[in-house]
Formats: C-alpha cells, structure tokens, sequence
C-alpha cells in the first residue's frame, strides 16, 4: 500500500511539473513569437504589460478567463462545450511519454522511478499518434457545433488537412522505427547516443532526412501554421472553426494550438535529432568529472532542439504567405506522400544490407 | 469639325440632334435621340473609325425646367484613336427610361445601375435593375435629383441603433431571410436558377465585418465546396453623397471632400479635382507648381501601391511585408507632414497650383529616400517574387483578358496588367509627365501576379519620375496669377485692407467659372480617376460627377471571380486595389 | 513472469498516463467552470446571432457539404491502416529477415497500387 502511495505520489509530482512547464512554455510562446516576429518586422511587438510587454501573457490569460463566454444561437450546446476540451487534452496528455531528459532511474525509499519520462511504454510513438488524431475531432465539432458558416469551412478544411498530413507523419516515422527497432521514444532516444552522426536525421545506414522534412512540413500542417493555416486563415475565414468561440474556450483551442506546437517539437527532437543526447559522445559535465549531474546538460540539449523548432514555426510565419486549399492537398498527397514512401522502401532495403551489429 | 462628329451626323441624320467640339479644352460631344442611343452606341462600338471600346464612364445630370427633365451623359474612351467622345441624351420626367447599353459595354452594369439609383432613370433591357449604392429598401426618392432635399434629418432616423437590452434574448431560429429579399442577391441571371435543385450550395456573406474586404464591402458569395458558383458585390456601405454634396459648395470647398474619397492617396484626387476646375476655368498653372504637382503625386502614387503590397501580401498571409511597406510609407508620410502639415487628407493642392512650396530641406529628405528606396523593392521582391507559394497564389488567378478588361472600362495597372498600354499620363501629358523621361509597365497575361509586377514595376518609375522632376524643377511662384479666382497670400491680407476685401469676397461669394462642362482624367494609382463638372456659372457646380476607378472595377468582379476558390477571393480583392472609400463616395 | 505480475506490470506503466489523462480532463472542465462562474452574461439577440460578417445569416449552416471532403476522408482511413500495419513490421524488422522484407515490400506495392489507382482515377484532385 505504502509502495502505491509512493508511486501515486512521484507520478502526480511528475505530472505537474510537466504541466507546469507545457502551461508555461504554452504562456511564453505566444509572447515569444509576438516579440520574434515584431523584431523581424521592424517593430518592438507588446510593450505596455510590464518592462518589454513580458507580463503580456498573464494579461492575455486573465482578460480571457473573465471575458463573457458566448454560446452562439442555434449552436448545439453541448458539442460547442465539448469541443475545446477534446482539442486541448489530447494536446496535453501527448507529453506523457516524451523523455526529457536521460533515461535514470532514481531509489526512493526502496522504490524505482524514471525522472525524466511520466512513463516509458513501449508504444510511444503509436500513443501519441491516437491522441493527437483525436484533437482532429476538437476541430471538426467546434467548426460543426458553432452553426456558422465560416466556422464549418473552417472544421471541414481542418479535417480533411490534418488527416491528410498525419498520413505523412505516420510514414515519415516508420523509417525512424527502422533503424531503431522499436516505439519506445526512450528506446528511440537513447538508440541515437554517441555523437551527432548517431542521429537519425543523419545516421548510417540511411540519413532519414527526408523522412525529417516530410514530418517537419507535415507537423506544420497538423498544427494549423503558417503556411498551412488555412483552417483560421483570418483573412478568408475570419477565424476558421473558431471564429464563434469567445473567452477562455477560445482559449483552450490556443492552447491547444501551441501546446501541439511544443508536442510535435518534442517528437522531432526525440526522433531525429537525438532527443536529449549532446552532438558529441557523452556530456561536457560528465568529462569534467561530474557525471551525477550531466542530466543537466542533457535537459538543456534537448530544451534547445525544442526551442530551435519552435523558433522555427514563428520564422515560418514571419516568411511565407499561405497556401491555397487545392495547392495544400496537392502537396500533401502527391508529394510528400510518395517521398515518405519512397524513404521506408530504401530505408528497409538499406536496413537489411547493413543489419545492426 | 472633327471628322467623327462629321461621319456621325451624316450616319444618323435624325439620332443625331447636335455635335459640338470644345476646341480649347479639346473635347468633343455629341447630344441624340434617346430612343436612337443604342444604334449610335453601337455605331461607336463597333465602327473601326470610331472604336471606342473603352466605356469611361455614365453619368446623369437634372435639369428640372426642362420638358425633357433628365441627361444621361456617356463618356466613351477610343483607345485605338486615343479620343474621348461625350453622348448625351434626354429623356423626360414622366418616362424617364432608356435603352441599357450594357449589351455593348459590360462596364456599363454597375454605371446604369448607379444612374438609376441616384437619378432614378431605368435603363430598358438591364440584366439587373436595382439599387447600387443606396440601401435596397430605400424608398425616398433618388438623391441626385434636384429637388432631392438635402436638409433633415432623413432615413437614417428610423434605424434602430440602440439595443434593447431588456428584452430577453431570442434564438436565432427565424434568423433565416426571407425568400424573397434573398432573391435580391440571386437575380442577376441564370448562375443560381440553373442549380436550382442542386442544395449543395452554401450561400455565404463576405463583408461588410471581415478582415479581408478592404473596407466595408460585402459580396455575397454562391459556393459550390469551396468553389465560387457567383460573386455579387453590395456596394454602399460608404455612401457619402459628395456629388450631392458638392452641388452646395463653392470650388475651392470641395477640395478636402476629395481628400475623402480614396482616403489611401489624398494628392492624387485633390490633383484630379484641380484639374478638372483648371480646365474649367482656362487657367494655366505655373512651371514650378506644375512639377511640384508632379512629384507629390507620383510620392503619392508610391505610398498607394506600397499600401496595395502590403495589404495584398497580408491577405495572401504574408505578413511581414505589410510592415516593411508601412514603414516605407511612413517616411513618405513625414515628407508630406513638413511640406503641408498634414498626413492623410492632405488637402494640398490649389486651384491654380499648390498650398505651399518645397524647401530645401525637404527635396534632401526626398533624394535621401530614393536613394533608399530601390533596395527596400528588392527586399519585398526577395521575399515575394522568389518565393514559390506567391506564385502559386498569384499567377493564373483572376485573369482578365485584354479585350474583356477594355470592355469593362477597367483602367490604370488592373488594365495595364492585362497588357493595354493605356495611361493617361502618357495618352493625354499633364503637370511635368511629359518632361520626363518614364515608361508604362504593361503586363502579358491579366492575372494577379502580373499585375503585382506592374505595380511593382511603377513604383521604380515612379522613383525615376521624382529625381528628374527633383532636378529640372524651376525657382518661380507656385500658384498661377488670377486675382478674380485665387485669393492673395495670407501675408498680404494680414497688412493690406484691399488684399483682405479681394480675400473676403473670394472666400464668400466663391468664382464664377464660366458656364460649359467639361471631363478630365487623371491617372490615380488605383486607375483613371476622373472629374465631370457641368457648371451653369454660378460658384458652385451644377453637377459634379466623380468617375472613382475602384467603383467600375467592382464592376468586373464576378467575371473575374467565378470560378475560383474562395481562397482566390481575397487575392481578387487585393488586385483590384479598391477602396471603399472612393467606390462608394 | 506470471500473468499477474505482467497485469502489474503493465497497470504501473499504465497508470501514470490514466492519471495524466484524468488531471488534463479535470483541467479542462474546471477552468472552464470556474470562467463561467466569473465571468459576466449579458446575452442579446444580436450578439447570440452567428458570424457573418455584420449581415444577416442567410440560412442555417447545417446543410449538406460536397463529397470532396468524404472522398480524403476515406483515403485516410484506407491508406491511414496500411500504414499502421507497418509499425509492426519495422519494430521486429531485424529479426525476420528477408522474408519480412520481401513480405512488406510487397505489401507496400498493393499500397502503391491502391494510390495509383486513386491517383489516375482523380481522387487526389481537388477539383
């Protein structure tokens, strides 16, 4: 019982620091990419909330959690509820199985935990998958449920673009798989040690960089960026599925929104780009004699490739126009789609010529 | 006499019931029969020796003595002949209709349909007959007309503009409208009848509330998916009635009203005004301000087409552009700010030349910003030009050939991008354009992206137009020497007793031009932008007329929408470059 | 390992992530909850109705929509399975050999054959 209670206890700690960090990150980011996209504009970004606007978030947070809620008529009440909730927790519970840091196991009064990872199951990957693929049905039934017409155009191409994308997510992550054997984001991560060339984005025997582009451009257009944003695109559907929420359900779909942003980063970082291992062997701590805190640097490593991502997505946004509907499924479906399957075929093939040890 | 007024009234011996040339100001009209206007439209269009296949602009004047009470005023463009003919017809109170030339000149639709609306006269044969700028259910009469009073407080009284908070919320079950005001928007032709059956059809509203309508326009949209089955444009939301308004004004008033109209580029429509009177009058406008007008309105003219970048960019979703023109527009804006004070209805131009004179410091401060200014080009090609999606947005959408263009009386880069050379810059020189070395950029295939490229393109001659103008611009006064039309230096006035009676008696009873009537175009960024004044020689005109080059493109959009996705809407709009300002007046 | 130390096993790596699940629900709701208890209501006609664009709507959204969208939607079904049965296959391709891989090889041409078709036949087209 004692044991349980332990267990219980480590788990609900884990869980909200990892709360905590996704919440926050979710706060900073929407202040980041206002303030990285202001400066690559020529302009200073918020300003007003606290020295450079850094308050900015929690006004944002604040003003939408006391703003009047509006239900619009002839709305189906209880989908339109519904529908934020279901896209912002599969956002959220996606970071159940991501490793953050170095796969440790600490004693705590006799009992054995990771630190780094909430629980490391052996279908990773495929977890992450299902859930996200329900954050879909958010979209769709807010679009459906607001009984406006820019809001179902909106659910409609939301759907149709994010099924058609995670097909390529899917593809692009089988050649991963290949050469690591196995779902686990751990077992995946820790396949990837010993220098940047054991990253699978460049690793022998076949540099999954293609398969790291296709799901790079495919995790833009499942999140619903630019220039894949063509679900809220707020210049021809105002606000896309979104356009009637108001306050704090609104809010849940922006933090949806980023949240899958941090999520798909993760993911990138874990499988292409060796997760929370240094570019080169081992860890400057652990060289310099103290390897009971080389974690540190291996959580900074990966935190970096996270954020190297998401600077990524606001730089996007800051470049390119977006694309049109037919334009996006075109690319989607005939050419991403061959290349993703291109690379599983000459990954396999490569894989059997030079088996693993 | 010119030779086609000649073959006209030998053509139509009994249509044809005077021709007149205006020699002076170059200006040919012809009055007929209304019940003979189509044959002698069709004659213009279709003659080789008359051509005019470029309809300019329609027009009505009310002449409330007259037993033939109502003038339906034609301005017809040759652009193979590059003249400019007037027809006018009259036709009386009790049956005021005519034929509709809308078989012959596209363009015409939206024209009549502003005719009937403001002056209440039908045109036998429209497609489709009804209220352009007025709201649709509006009932009191036409407003241009005479005895259209222009005090009270009128129909805006009756809306209901407060909300009733104390009554309970009701739903929106009945929020459907009703059939018969939804066929309003269906009844143009065939388009909705024909799919009748079909309910796949999502009928959507876009405007007036929307991020990406330029203003307060509203097009209702038939959609097939996504696909756009027909587009109707709802124009009006910012009717103004300046036409009406100006028959109250005395000349020099109605100045900053054009400031109003296309609110983006104040200088170019004081500048088309100006002229208008100018030309009115006879009046003949010193060297110096004829190139300080030249240079203004081509910074102007920069300071449009960077505002039509950024927002066509930002519709597109590409964001950043639409700051980097904004902050090039802002220098822009200081440099009108020091030479008049003010930054968006300018108000600057005079009649008879400008309001105040270019310093020294300021021409530095214009020569530094040209020398900038290519590279910031560069930096928006660079970011546009190359890059793979804006082509892909661009090219192939909204194409509008050559021949439809013409005959919808599309003007300035909207034309031009269709490949019609047509600037009235170069067709009919003003100010210093003719002094200066520049070239009209002319596009190939009329889709979106050529005409970005024409834009483009007109910026650096625009740049090219200033630095030379910057260099051969004369010492000399900057407006002309009428004493009975312009008033004296404020100076003077201050010291001087008869200067303040000379200054007085023009600010209160105004000039009296002499009677007549006159058309004068003037090329705005948005297109030809022209001024029709008739004046019965009393200080204020009898009947102005504003030919807004954004309302006649309006015109072409479903042509040039249908078709395309409702993605492509948005960059239709951003082509266009249309500002509701001037569309509505 | 019995099969209820394997049952254990499996609720203790389980179990983190049903409670994760339970604290993302349990956030949802709550916020939502406690917004609503906070927030002002002053619902009207006008502002209940829905968007479009300051116009009256036309007509209820609800209405049958193109078939376009159905047509990706059951590609993605059909093509989204194929893809998960090669999960499998990758995991344990380093232990079955040249059979697996001339197995899955061929299991990728029917998936190619089925695109193809789909392809020629103007599935993949918007229009």
């Amino acid at each position: 019982m004692f044991e349980l209670g332990v267990k219980v206890a480590f788990s609900l700690a884990q869980i909200g620091v990892v709360f905590g960090i996704v919440l926050l990150t979710v706060m900073f980011l929407t202040l980041a990419e206002r303030k990285v996209i202001a400066w690559m504009q020529d302009r200073m970004g918020p300003m007003e909330v606290g020295p450079y606007g850094i308050l900015q978030p929690i006004a944002d947070g604040l003003k939408l959690f006391f703003k009047e809620d509006i239900v619009p008529a002839g709305a189906n009440r209880f989908l339109f509820s519904l529908a934020p909730i279901l896209a912002l927790v599969p956002a959220l519970i996606g970071f159940a199985v991501i490793p953050f840091g170095p796969n440790l196991t600490v004693e705590l009064f006799g009992i054995q935990f990771k630190p780094f990872v909430i629980s490391d199951v052996n279908i990773g990957i495929l977890y992450i998958l299902a859930f996200t693929s329900i954050g879909a049905y958010g979209i769709i039934l807010g679009g459906w449920a607001s009984n406006s017409k820019y809001s179902l155009l909106g659910g409609l191409r939301a759907a149709a673009q994010v099924i058609s994308y995670e097909l390529n997510v899917g593809l692009a992550i089988v050649g991963v798989l290949l050469l690591a054997g196995s779902l686990s984001l751990v077992k995946i991560t820790e396949a990837q040690a010993g220098g940047f060339w054991h990253w699978y984005i460049f690793a022998f025997p076949f540099p999954q960089i293609f398969a790291f582009v296709v799901y790079v451009i495919s995790a833009v257009a499942e999140t619903n960026r630019v220039p894949f944003d063509l679900p809220e695109a707020e210049s021809e559907l105002v606000a896309g599925f979104f356009t009637e929420y108001s306050g704090m359900r609104f809010a849940f779909f922006f933090i949806a929104e980023y949240a899958n942003m941090i999520l798909v980063s993760c993911i990138a970082a874990a499988l292409f780009l060796g997760g929370w291992n240094a570019p080169y062997p081992g860890t400057l701590i652990g060289h310099l004699g103290f390897p009971h805190f080389a974690w540190i640097e291996q959580v900074v490593w990966f935190a970096a490739k996270v954020y190297c991502f998401l600077f990524l997505f606001f730089w996007l946004r800051a470049t390119l126009p977006r694309l049109r509907y037919d334009q996006l499924m075109r690319f989607g479906w005939k050419v991403m789609l061959p290349i993703a399957l291109g690379n599983i075929l000459v990954t396999s093939i490569a894989a059997y010529l030079f088996p693993k040890s | 006499m010119h030779p086609l007024l000649e073959t006209l009234k030998a053509k139509f011996l009994d249509a044809v019931l005077s021709a007149n040339e205006d020699r002076p100001r170059a200006e040919l009209s012809v009055r007929v029969a209304a019940d003979r206007i189509l044959d002698v439209a069709t004659f213009l269009h279709d003659d080789p020796t008359a051509a005019f296949d470029h309809i300019t602009d329609i027009c009505s004047a009310d002449y409330p003595e007259d037993p033939d009470r109502f003038e339906v005023i034609y301005h017809l463009l040759s652009l193979p002949h590059r003249t400019r003919i007037r027809i006018k017809a009259r036709v009386p109170e009790e049956d005021p209709s005519i034929a509709s030339v809308t078989g012959i000149w596209k363009g015409a639709n939206f024209m009549e349909r502003e005719v009937y609306d403001l002056m209440g006269i039908r045109f036998t044969g429209h497609p489709d007959l009804r209220r352009i700028l007025m709201p649709e259910d509006y009932d009191e009469g036409h407003p241009l007309r005479k005895d259209f009073p222009t005090e009270g407080r009128g129909w805006r009284s009756q809306f209901e503009f407060i909300p009733r908070l104390d009554e309970p919320a009701s739903a929106m079950t009945e929020g459907e409208v009703p059939e018969d005001e939804k066929r309003a928007f269906l009844s143009v032709d065939g388009a909705s009848r024909a799919t009748a059956y079909r309910k796949e059809e999502l009928l959507l509203n876009m405007g007036p509330q929307h991020p990406a309508t330029h203003g307060v326009l509203r097009v209702v949209l038939e959609l097939d998916g996504e696909r756009i089955v027909k587009a109707t444009p709802d124009l009006g939301y910012l009717h103004r009635g300046v036409e009406k308004l100006s028959e109250g004004l005395a000349y020099m008033q109605i100045i900053p009203h054009t400031d109003r109209l296309d609110y983006i580029c104040s200088m170019t429509n004081n500048y088309a005004y100006v002229r208008a009177v100018e030309k009115l009058l006879g009046l003949t406008v010193p060297e110096r301000a004829e190139y300080i007008r030249t240079i203004v309105a081509e910074m102007q003219r920069i300071i449009g087409h960077l505002f039509w970048l950024g927002t066509q960019a930002l519709d597109i979703g590409a964001m950043t552009v639409f700051f980097w023109t904004f902050r090039e527009r802002e220098v822009l804006l200081d440099l009108f700010e020091a030479l008049c004070g003010a930054r968006l209805t300018l108000n600057y131009y005079r009649i008879g030349g400008v309001d105040s004179d270019f310093t020294p410091d300021l021409v530095s401060r214009t020569h530094a910003f040209l020398d900038t200014f290519p590279d910031h080009i560069r930096e928006y090609d660079e970011l546009l030009q190359a890059n793979r999606i804006w082509i892909a947005r661009t090219t192939k959408v909204a194409v509008i050939s050559a021949a439809d263009a013409i005959n919808f009386g599309l003007t300035g880069p909207v034309l031009r991008g269709s490949g019609v050379a047509y600037d009235v810059r170069k067709l009919e020189p003003y100010g210093a354009y003719d002094k200066v070395e520049w070239e009209v950029p002319v596009g190939k295939n009329g889709d979106t992206y050529d005409r970005y490229w024409v834009r483009m393109e007109e910026m650096r001659q625009s740049c090219r137009i200033i630095r030379q103008c910057l260099a051969q611009m004369p010492e000399g006064p900057i407006i002309a020497d009428a004493p009975q039309i312009i008033p004296p230096p404020k100076e003077k006035v201050m010291r001087d007793m008869e200067s303040l009676i000379h200054h007085f008696i023009i600010f209160t009873q105004g000039f009296k031009p002499p009677k007549g009537e006159t058309y004068c175009a003037t090329e705005a960024p948005k297109g030809e932008l022209g001024f029709f004044i008739i004046s019965d020689g009393s200080p204020r005109p009898y009947r102005l007329k504003i030919r807004a080059p954004s309302f006649v493109h309006m015109g072409a959009f479903d042509h040039m929408a249908r078709g395309y996705l409702i993605s492509d809407i948005i960059t239709i709009f951003g082509t266009y470059d249309i500002v509701m300002g001037e569309c509505d007046r | 390992m019995s099969g209820s130390d394997l049952l254990l096993d499996y609720l203790s790596r389980y179990f983190p992530i049903l409670l994760f699940i339970g604290i993302a629900l349990a956030f949802g709701v709550v916020t939502l909850l406690l917004s609503y208890l906070v927030q002002p209501k002053f619902p009207e006609s006008e502002k209940l109705s829905p968007y479009e664009c300051g116009s009256e709507p036309f007509s209820d959204a609800r209405m049958p929509f193109p078939v376009r969208y159905y047509i990706f939607a059951m590609l993605f079904v059909i093509f989204d399975i194929e893809i998960i049965f090669l999960y499998p296959w990758a995991v344990v391709f380093d232990k079955i050999g040249l059979i697996g891989l001339v197995e899955m090889l061929v299991f990728i041409g029917l998936f190619v054959v089925a695109y193809v078709y789909a392809w020629r036949k103007g599935a993949l087209e918007w229009d």
